[in-house]
């Protein structure tokens, strides 16, 4: 088969199409972005996009999903269907910004590779609820991708239409996986009611306006195709069928549309050559069946679309008896040229009017009803981003002084986490943690100098009074004794042993380099930082809302990372020793007594 | 032909149909609960922490604003200082008790530390005499606020 590339036809309504589908995407993303902003100004400009670029693509495939069934069910939204191509490109775009960016973020600079971590990562999960979202997200990443690809008409040709929708059809999967990859991930971290209702309320529309749609059409078929004389169908009554446009029977399974138009009935397989459009929603304008779906063009009379076209429909034999219309049951070849019927002095009832996007101008009703349409649309996917938005979870006030580096200087201690104790002028010593760039401890950094002063240079991370040091590579310069013996020995305070509830978090992404930086959407990026190095923290609040970070250290004294990494994102109760070291909390713990909650 | 694809279609939507609203309401019920705690550790940070309204009810309270955004408040009666930080957060600061303010941001000599300063309230001791709050970042090795509380 060869067919060639064609660059897609523009014209003036396709380009209008594109302009409002673009304005109301922007809009979307500014009340998503902006409402999330004012809520949690401290969140990260990543977190901002990923969740607006996610957000607003999962909104715009429910509108992509909701016109077809509103087309089968009222043919004024039609125009909407005209270049609803474009839609599925741009909610495309942003799903792949969205995805790539969450990629590069959550998986990348880790001790496995990115595409492991991403698939492979987030294992030893439990329960329904706690299977890994993000390769849900990935799948239909990639079903989206493919029919992006493929969505230009040239791929269509090329793979013929039933290929082509059967392909395309996919996009239910890919729907049915991004519910899944929100309610298992999104809705698992912001547990509060409004999220849940809007994403539940969207998959209750899609669905049941399907049902809705898919009744009708059966209907339609069991209506239509009553059996007459021998090899004639009966259509109806010559008078009901529109003037200018069809009725539609079904004949041997397959649909056939019967036209009117001049004084004369013609029949043409209802099936489009293109994507399977209704023929016989369509109307003849300049004496050529136009498809309702994208304007393609056949003759009545031979089923052949004028020149240059090729496509050809099957036609019917028909005829007119007792002012009702009759169409032969079994199909001419497509393209085989049929004497059309005359019809005398029957009524002529009002052609239907609507508009599709090409040839003539919209009437001023049909023009009023898309406006109110796309407005309706439009408002109600930013009425439920608003609500989205306004109710995430508040995030915390953490700082990642990304791209500043500063020099520190202070004693290196190994608990068995590496710290540095700072001497604070005055009297004691502040502990601030350390850690490597990317997902990596900073133990290989610093180790040979534990015990002993050192200076290095690195970008802070802070949340409540709690500081951490990324330390840049090859920055470490150990000092000489006289320094070390400068800091304090440490204020070590045994608090005894407490049961606590609460999540096992990778310090640095909690501390401020991610925020959020905890629950189920950060779980499979705490993994990798976990199995890197970067010390696990329990992070425990009390009724009143005071926070504790703990660190987690088995009770021979050495890390628990690899013991813990399959329990971090979820809630879990720990027993065991606290201890106090000048102002930070560790806490001994067999790491087999975690209980998963 | 379509009567086929469509039958597809169909069975599809209606598989989903069934299995959307099983799955969502499965992953709804198996969200996490709350894990909030009776008691929790000590603040490592030291000293005792207390009702945070009572910054406001120390009359006078000064608030200094910090060169990193957001600001300081300094509560002062004749035997305490109440400070606590608020908005933007700002790494590891301290409070020191000076006796004259510098325009300078490095911490004089005689500087007196006070103790942590954090977004819930702490107490201190007030110092003899008179002198100013000085909130020094420890992590940034610089004042970033001071404050005059009110005389005793
Ligand atoms: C490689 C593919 C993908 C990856 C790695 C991915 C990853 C993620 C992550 C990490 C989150 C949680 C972000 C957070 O709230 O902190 C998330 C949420 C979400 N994703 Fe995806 N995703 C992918 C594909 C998709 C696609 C194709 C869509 C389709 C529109 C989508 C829609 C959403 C939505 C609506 C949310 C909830 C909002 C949010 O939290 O950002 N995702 N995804
Ligand atoms: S289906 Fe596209 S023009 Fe008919």
């Amino acid at each position: 088969m060869s067919h060639t590339y064609t660059a897609v036809g523009w014209n003036p309504q396709k380009r209008r199409y594109d302009r409002t589908l673009l304005l109301c995407v922007v809009a979307a993303l500014a009340v998503f972005g902006g409402i999330s902003f004012a809520r949690n100004p401290d969140t990260t400009a990543e977190t901002l996009l990923i969740r607006s670029l996610g957000f607003t693509a999962f909104a715009l495939l429910h509108v992509i999903l909701s016109i077809g069934p509103l087309c089968r069910l009222d043919p004024r939204f039609l125009p909407l269907l005209y270049n609803r191509r474009h839609m599925g490109v741009t909610m495309f775009v942003l799903a792949l910004g969205h995805g790539t960016l969450s990629f590069v973020l959550y998986h990348t600079l880790g001790v496995v590779s990115p595409i492991a971590s991403l698939f492979g990562g987030d294992s030893g999960w439990t329960g329904f609820a706690g299977i890994p979202f993000q390769p849900l997200g990935a799948f239909a990443l990639a079903i989206l991708f493919v029919m992006a690809a493929t969505s230009h008409d040239f791929w269509l040709r090329n793979l013929t239409a039933p290929v082509w929708k059967a392909l395309h059809m996919s996009v239910y999967v890919a729907y049915g996986l991004l519910v899944l990859h929100t309610a298992l991930g999104y809705l698992q971290s912001d547990t509060g009611p409004t999220a849940a209702i809007v994403v539940s309320l969207g998959a209750l529309w899609l669905v049941g306006l399907h049902l809705v749609a898919a009744r009708r059409e059966l209907r339609l078929d069991a209506a239509t195709g009553t059996r007459a004389d021998g090899d004639w169908i009966d259509v109806g009554a010559v008078a009901e069928i529109p003037e200018n446009g069809a009725r539609t029977v079904t004949v041997a399974g397959d649909r056939v549309a019967v036209f009117r138009y001049d004084g004369r009935i013609s029949a043409v397989s209802s099936i489009c050559k293109h994507q399977n459009g209704p023929l016989g929603e369509g109307r003849i304008q300049d004496g050529c069946i136009v498809c309702p779906w994208h304007g393609y063009q056949y003759r009545p009379e031979d089923g052949c679309a004028p020149s240059p076209f090729t496509e050809k429909l099957p036609t019917f034999a028909v005829r007119v008896q007792h002012g009702r219309a009759l169409v032969a049951a079994e199909p001419l070849p497509a393209g085989t040229r049929v004497e059309p019927a005359r019809i005398d002095g029957d009524g002529v009832l009002d052609s239907r009017d609507f508009y599709v996007g090409y040839g003539a101008p919209p009437t001023p009703r049909q023009s009023r009803f898309t406006t109110r349409a796309v407005a309706m649309a439009t408002g109600i996917c930013l009425l439920a981003l608003a609500l989205v938005a306004s109710t995430q979870r508040s995030l915390a006030n953490s700082r990642f002084e990304f791209g500043i580096e500063r020099t520190f200087t202070g004693k290196v201690e190994l608990l068995p986490y590496p710290v540095l104790r700072v001497t604070r002028p005055g009297g004691g010593a502040s502990v601030w943690m350390l850690v490597a760039q990317g997902k990596h401890g900073a133990e290989d950094l610093v180790r040979a100098h534990a015990g002993r002063a050192i200076r290095l240079r690195g970008s802070l991370v802070h949340q409540g009074e709690q500081t951490m040091i990324e330390v840049a590579p090859d920055s470490v310069v150990p000092l000489d004794a006289a320094t070390s013996s400068l800091v304090p020995p440490p204020a070590i305070e045994r608090l005894g042993r407490m049961t606590l509830r609460g999540e096992i978090v990778d310090s640095k992404c909690h501390l401020g380099v991610m925020n959020p930086g905890e629950r189920r959407t950060h779980r499979a990026c705490a993994k990798l930082c976990i199995r890197g190095g970067i010390p696990p923290m329990l992070w425990v609040e009390d009724e009143a809302g005071a926070v504790r970070r703990l660190l987690l250290v088995a009770l021979d004294g050495t890390a628990v990372n690899e013991q813990v990494v399959d329990l971090v994102g979820d809630p879990v109760e720990v027993t065991g020793d606290v201890t106090r070291l000048d102002d930070i909390l560790l806490l001994k713990v067999d790491p087999a007594t975690i209980r998963r909650l | 032909m379509i009567q086929k694809l469509r039958r597809r279609h169909a069975a599809g939507f209606l598989t989903l149909a069934v299995a959307l609203p099983v799955a969502l309401i499965l992953a709804l019920a198996g969200r996490r609960q709350a894990t909030r705690n009776a008691t929790v550790p000590a603040d490592p940070r030291g000293l005792a922490t207390f009702d945070s309204s009572s910054v406001a009810d120390i009359a006078n309270a000064a608030v200094a604003p910090s060169t990193l955004g957001g600001s300081f408040v300094v509560g002062a009666s004749s035997h305490y200082l109440v400070v606590a930080q608020r908005g933007e957060p700002a790494p590891d600061v301290l409070a020191y008790w000076i006796a004259s303010i510098d325009a300078v941001a490095t911490l004089p000599q005689d500087a007196r530390l006070l103790g942590p300063v954090g977004s819930s309230p702490r107490r201190y001791q007030r110092p003899e005499g008179l002198g100013h709050v000085a909130f020094f970042s420890l992590a940034h090795g610089a004042v970033i606020a001071h404050a005059l509380p009110a005389a005793n």
